[in-house]
């Protein structure tokens, strides 16, 4: 069964999917308060990878990342990069388990029965993705337009609850130079902007082929714009100092808003935001590894298997950290620069390139 | 049948997972919680913290406070618990086993901090507040002058719950602006900056009672100064004033002015908008405040047409730009003599607006401060004059 | 003790080949058993045909509906002469006496006119009732099965084929109003149990040439007749094919009611909710028909089936077309927001009061723990048993006879719900929690979304007893995947809002003018694969 996204779908799961963790955080924290202007620059290089990855996918229409591989490097080294990418996609199914049974586990208050927790979770994943990518991704196209109108209460609340908004805080704008502190936050490239890799499981199943370039650039525009929103929000409320030591700054921003002494507290918002968000996120992780892998075995995708593949992700959320710390101390530090690095930007270029001689190449043997 | 028989059986191996280990047991009902409503941290003569809490809880006695709905249905009581500890965290869980239900900080309404443990240092008070989960951000943060255990156990006429008394004072502040609201967002973003940002918290008193016919409980009186993170004075109420003023934050309170005809008259002030320049000359910085000011007339006595010569408006403005100047001024030698410290955020703004040039001088900013020229230059609108336009005598 | 095949089957997707084949070809086995210990009937009497001896016709007749006393057969001579005998049978009851009486008895009996072709003539029986060769049997199968469907046969003497005149008029209610989809403005006539009468019913509304009525007859012990309406010019042939392929895969003994069909056609056979639309109203049917939708009816039942059914159908009343544009829409806006309110209400107060206390706003904090203080439940089992309760009552109000009829379900709430706060039992805020979230729910108007939103409910709240919000969220995740997975007739069933179409929402959340209305079949666009998986089919059919 041939299933179909259209554009606004992929639109929709391009920016839900980076989005829907980086919006906890405080990103780009060595810039301090200019960490907006930091994530708005940054959207140049997120367009850029997408440039890359659609120029992949033109190269080789109606396929998806793991025949590319194969295709462009040769059985065997495609093949073993093939692998490479169906692991990778479940490491990061399993890091964002991780970390969204962490938040939620803080936020929410959860101190034991994290079992249940773990099952009620990837349950609900598992079911969701053993319905298909297609209403995987119906769901999150509607859910954006949900989000967006939470999204504008929210704000408006914010901005109308008195004592809270101090615009100075987000003076002065680099004050030690501009250089500096963008280069510092090289990560933000992989994340969130390099979480866009999977989209390149989604290229062959949209419908209308051509409006794909304007679906990915879109997104990582609307991404970057709503990102730096967020992050001024932050700085404005808390104050930059309080908001990079704070875990997470959007739940105390939220909790700052207090109108007609009643519309207290908004936390409802963040957890259920939250949980579709993790729903979204891990399961979108989940279809790409659990399709990798059935393209690489030639197996139909089926319950059973995305069965087993949540159970891996689950158990191997549990062993990649002993504790928040270390699991945030190897997310900010190791993987960018060892994992995410070569998948999401080291590998593509050179696949890109080689293609080219190869294309070049072919050209040359018809001429 | 036998794989109908499995999936049964699976179904029940399922709830049965669920129900035994789940946070069921470990999760409490609201009406098993002891929810903390205010907070008061003491520091005592023999080394250790001590803190009070106010608990609101359930009780089966019917009627406990208040009017209860149904004979039948229990009622709340509004007991206090203390806890003494070396450390600020190991106080605060110190009496959990004694009040026999697990204590919720969510709803807390306010947290009070004593003359001693100000002095001591409030570091770790906010710290430890700040890092418990359900904590909300915008809970008021008060010093009282004394022990802040008073404070929480006074008995109000008008609620068993003291913290939902202060709770409204501090809301009608928000509005009126005459002292300072400092959130515990604010207070930690003001710790934990680098850039010399002195922390100021509101201070609230049981006020002495004048005489029988007045019920009032508490003041706001004045504000606390901090260095560092340890307190190291008072501030009264004018100079209070003062700095709303300088932050912008004055709202609405009233001022006397005597006119120059020997009558009196009063304005009430309708909103300040405050703008600080800063311009460093030769590395040295100058300030310029400049207050926009409106109000409105509140009463006045003598012969006055408003409505033939608006121009009479002009004297009551310039007398109340007066009275502005002299309370802003007073407030800046208060800091710049008394307590000698830059508590106005003057050193704040020059960061923000020339931050290369503070660098330089950031170590020595407080010793600076005190030799700063800042001129205060206010302008007062007059908007209306209430529903007269002319005095009724 | 969890299998992988148990897995697989509980995720609904590819089981165990083999062992579905043998649980198949078991039942398949017991049917055929079943069928050959049946006593034989008239179907055995297959290919056997009428001799030209009447006296011997209507001994085969006889035996056939021997035990009817119901089967009356009258001898008469046509045109008046003795020479001519014939004999008239049919079911009593089936025909009206007087039509019976003038038009057939009278006119075979009365003598011949001028000019009129011989009376010993098949053709001038014939002729005087205007009977075709089209009606004139000779296989005695067909014979009594027309004459079980109520026609009257004519054997004659010295004629091996039998006339038969259709002239049935059984008796059936008055037309009335409908009982499930009261309207305030509009029409309220409604369906009655006459396929003949329902079909003209749409008809009144639809005077074109392009509506078609295609009838089938389905049910081997019922022979109940079963009409597809469509427009032939706005309707989706794909879909139409595949309805007619389904109908035709339908072996079964009996169809009593529509929903008998129902189960048979539907793209997912065990679904909560079901993908095909039903309704009582010919002016809701003849809309939908008009939007290029096909309308099912079977003979016997006053429901009328349309396909393809989407969800915002489920929430649409006939009566929105009847008034104004914005006020209609306002309310509608308020059904999505009732039924939202009415599957999350009670899981959200539970998992707030339970696990997220500081989420309250300060003073009803105090009220809360006031009037919990007594209670002995924890609140999820206190929440369901309020439910419960609620839904007890509701089914008891459906079966109570009329004449205690308010009483009991105005006083039984109140009463209870009061005197269970005042012994201490369950809280105020409960109660009110839980006949709000009843209520709302009764704010739908399709019934099967009712029915379904009880059980979709009591789900969300276990999730959020022992889960929270979190677990609310999940509760509400799974249940609209599974809403977005569902298909009618390959058309998505939760368009428009899924495949985020905004030119089809005119008339979903938002109600636009008539004028502003096209009725275009949008889910031709919107449409799949229309085929069912075989995976899906109904299971126990030969």
């Amino acid at each position: 069964m041939e299933e179909k996204i259209s554009s606004y779908e992929l639109f929709s799961v391009i920016f839900l999917v980076p989005y829907g963790s980086a919006v906890f955080f405080f990103n780009a924290a060595e810039a301090e308060q200019s960490s907006w202007l930091v994530i708005l620059i940054y959207i140049i290089p997120g367009l850029l990878l997408q440039y890359i990855y659609i120029s992949l996918y033109r190269n080789y229409p109606e396929e998806t990342i793991i025949n590319w591989m194969v295709d462009i490097f040769g059985r065997l080294l495609g093949g073993i990069l093939a692998i490479l990418y169906a692991v990778y996609f479940a490491y990061i199914a399993a890091r964002v388990f991780r970390d969204f049974i962490t938040i939620i586990k803080i936020v929410a208050g959860f101190s034991n029965s994290v079992i249940i927790l773990n099952i009620v979770l990837l349950g609900t994943v598992v079911y969701g993705v053993s319905k298909g990518v297609e209403n995987m991704c119906r769901l999150a196209s509607s859910f954006f337009l949900i989000l967006n109108m939470v999204a504008i209460i929210l704000l408006l609340l914010f901005f109308s609850t008195p004592n809270i908004v101090h615009w100075h805080n987000l003076l002065p704008i680099f004050p030690k130079g501009i250089v500096k502190p963008v280069l510092k936050s090289w990560r933000l490239v992989t994340f969130p902007y390099g979480e866009t890799i999977i989209a390149t499981m989604l290229y062959s199943k949209v419908n209308n082929q051509n409006k794909i370039k304007r679906a990915a650039f879109a997104a990582i525009i609307v991404e970057g714009v709503m990102l730096a929103f967020i992050s001024i929000c932050y700085i404005i409320g808390l104050g930059a100092n309080f908001a990079s030591k704070a875990n997470f700054p959007l739940m105390g921003t939220l909790r700052l808003i207090r109108i007609a002494g009643f519309l207290d507290r908004m936390d409802l918002f963040i957890i259920v935001i939250l949980t579709v968000n993790a729903f979204i996120k891990i399961g979108m992780f989940m279809y790409c590894a659990v399709a990798s892998t059935s393209q690489i075995l030639g197996i139909k995708i089926n319950g059973a298997l995305v069965f087993t593949m949540g159970v891996i992700i689950s158990v191997a959320a549990y062993y990649i950290a002993e504790n928040f710390i270390q699991h945030l101390y190897i997310g900010l530090d190791f993987t960018p620069k060892y994992i995410h690095f070569p998948m999401q930007i080291f590998i593509p270029v050179l696949a890109l390139i080689v293609s080219h001689f190869k294309k070049g190449s072919r050209k040359k043997k018809l001429a | 049948m036998k794989e109908k028989l499995k999936k049964i059986a699976s179904l029940f191996i399922i709830i049965g997972i669920m129900v035994t280990t789940t946070s069921c047991q470990s999760k409490v009902d609201i009406q098993d919680l002891a929810i903390v409503m205010a907070m008061a941290v003491d520091y005592n003569d023999q080394g250790k913290y001590r803190v009070v809490y106010q608990i609101f809880t359930a009780s089966t006695f019917p009627g406990g406070s208040g009017v209860s709905l149904e004979s039948s249905s229990g009622g709340v009581v509004v007991p206090t618990f203390q806890g003494i500890g070396g450390t600020l965290a190991e106080a605060m869980h110190d009496m959990e086993e004694r009040i026999g239900k697990k204590i919720h900080f969510g709803q807390i309404k306010v947290v009070i901090i004593g003359q001693k443990a100000g002095e001591r240092g409030i570091s770790p008070i906010i710290d430890a507040l700040s890092r418990l989960p359900e904590i909300k951000t915008n809970v008021p943060i008060y010093v009282t002058k004394g022990e802040a255990k008073k404070i929480i156990t006074q008995k109000t006429h008008e609620d068993t719950i003291t913290a939902n008394v202060i709770d409204n004072m501090v809301l009608r502040q928000i509005y009126a602006g005459m002292h300072p609201v400092v959130y515990l967002a604010h207070i930690a973003d003001e710790l934990s900056s680098k850039h010399n940002v002195v922390p100021v918290l509101g201070v609230i008193n049981t006020s002495e009672k004048i005489n029988v016919s007045d019920s009032s409980i508490f003041k706001l009186d004045g504000m606390a100064v901090f260095r560092e993170d340890k307190l190291i004075g008072y501030l009264d109420q004018k100079i209070t004033l003062g700095y709303q003023y300088i932050k912008g934050d004055a709202k609405v309170f009233t001022t006397p002015v005597r006119l120059r005809d020997g009558h009196k008259a009063t304005l009430r002030l309708h909103g300040c908008k405050s703008k600080i320049k800063t311009v460093i000359t030769n590395g040295k910085p100058e300030v310029y405040i400049n207050l926009d000011v409106k109000s409105i007339l509140m009463d006045i006595t003598g012969e006055r047409d408003f409505l033939k010569n608006p121009e009479l408006l002009q004297e009551l403005e310039s007398l109340h730009e007066k009275m502005v100047k002299d309370t802003v001024n007073e407030t800046i030698r208060a800091a710049k003599e008394d307590v000698k410290i830059d508590f106005l955020g003057v050193g704040d703004v020059i960061y923000r607006q020339h931050p290369k040039e503070y660098e330089k001088i950031k170590d020595k900013w407080q010793e600076l401060f005190l030799d700063v020229p800042i001129k205060v230059t206010v302008n007062v609108i007059v908007k209306d004059t209430g529903l007269l336009y002319k005095p009724i005598y | 003790m969890l299998s992988f095949s148990l897995i697989k089957k509980l995720l609904g997707r590819g089981g165990d080949k083999a062992s579905s084949q043998k649980s198949s070809k078991a039942y398949d086995e017991g049917l055929r058993n079943s069928n050959e210990n049946r006593p034989k009937d008239n179907d055995n009497t297959g290919g056997r045909k009428l001799t030209t001896n009447l006296q011997e016709n209507e001994a085969i007749l006889k035996q056939i509906f021997s035990n009817c006393f119901d089967f009356v057969i009258r001898d008469i001579n046509i045109a008046n002469n003795p020479a001519y005998k014939a004999k008239v049978m049919y079911l009593d009851n089936m025909i009206p006496q007087e039509i019976l009486e003038d038009n057939v008895i009278n006119t075979l009996t009365s003598s011949p006119a001028q000019g009129s072709p011989e009376p010993s003539n098949l053709e001038y029986t014939m002729s005087l009732l205007g009977i075709g060769f089209d009606n004139t049997y000779e296989d005695v199968n067909k014979v009594s099965e027309a004459i079980t469907e109520g026609s009257v046969v004519i054997l004659i003497n010295g004629a091996s084929t039998a006339l038969v005149a259709s002239m049935m008029n059984p008796p059936s209610r008055a037309i009335g109003e409908p009982e499930a989809e009261k309207t305030s403005r509009g029409p309220r006539e409604s369906f009655i149990e006459n396929l003949s009468v329902n079909v003209t019913l749409i008809r009144k509304k639809i005077k074109s040439v392009n509506l078609k009525t295609e009838m089938y007859k389905l049910g081997v012990e019922t022979k109940t007749s079963v009409v597809i309406c469509y427009m032939e010019n706005l309707t989706d042939k794909e879909i139409l094919q595949e309805l007619k392929r389904r109908l035709d895969d339908i072996k079964i003994d009996m169809v009593l009611d529509a929903n008998y069909i129902l189960e048979h056609i539907q793209d997912q056979p065990l679904s909560i909710i079901p993908t095909i639309f039903q309704t009582e109203k010919p002016d809701v049917v003849a809309g939908k028909l008009l939007e290029g939708k096909i309308a099912v009816m079977v003979d016997g039942s006053p429901i009328a089936l349309t396909l393809p059914a989407t969800f915002s159908e489920l929430m649409i009343s006939s009566d929105d077309y009847y008034q104004g544009a914005i006020v209609v829409s306002i309310i509608r806006m308020a059904r999505y927001f009732a039924f939202m309110v009415s599957l999350t209400l009670p899981a959200l107060y539970v998992s707030l009061i339970t696990f997220h206390s500081e989420l309250l706003p300060a003073r009803l904090v105090t009220t809360v723990v006031r009037s919990r203080a007594t209670v002995p439940f924890n609140a999820m089992v206190e929440s369901i048993l309020m439910m419960v309760t609620f839904n007890i009552l509701q089914e008891a109000d459906i079966r109570i006879p009329k004449s205690m009829g308010q009483a009991v379900s105005v006083v039984g709430a109140l009463v209870l719900g009061q005197a269970a706060v005042s012994a201490g039992i369950v809280s105020a805020p409960m109660v009110i929690i839980a006949a709000f979230a009843g209520i709302s729910g009764l704010a739908i108007p399709e019934l099967e979304m009712q029915r379904a939103l009880i059980h979709m409910r009591i789900l969300v709240l276990i999730a959020a007893g022992f889960l929270g919000l979190v677990g609310t969220t999940c509760a509400v995740l799974i249940i609209f995947i599974y809403l977005i997975s569902q298909r009618s007739f390959g058309v998505p069933f939760m368009a428009p809002f899924c495949p985020v179409d905004f030119k089809a929402m005119v008339d979903t959340i938002v109600r636009a003018p008539i004028w502003m209305m096209k009725h275009k079949p949008y889910f031709t666009k919107w449409k799949e694969k229309v085929n069912r998986q075989e995976g899906k089919k109904p299971k126990g059919e030969d």
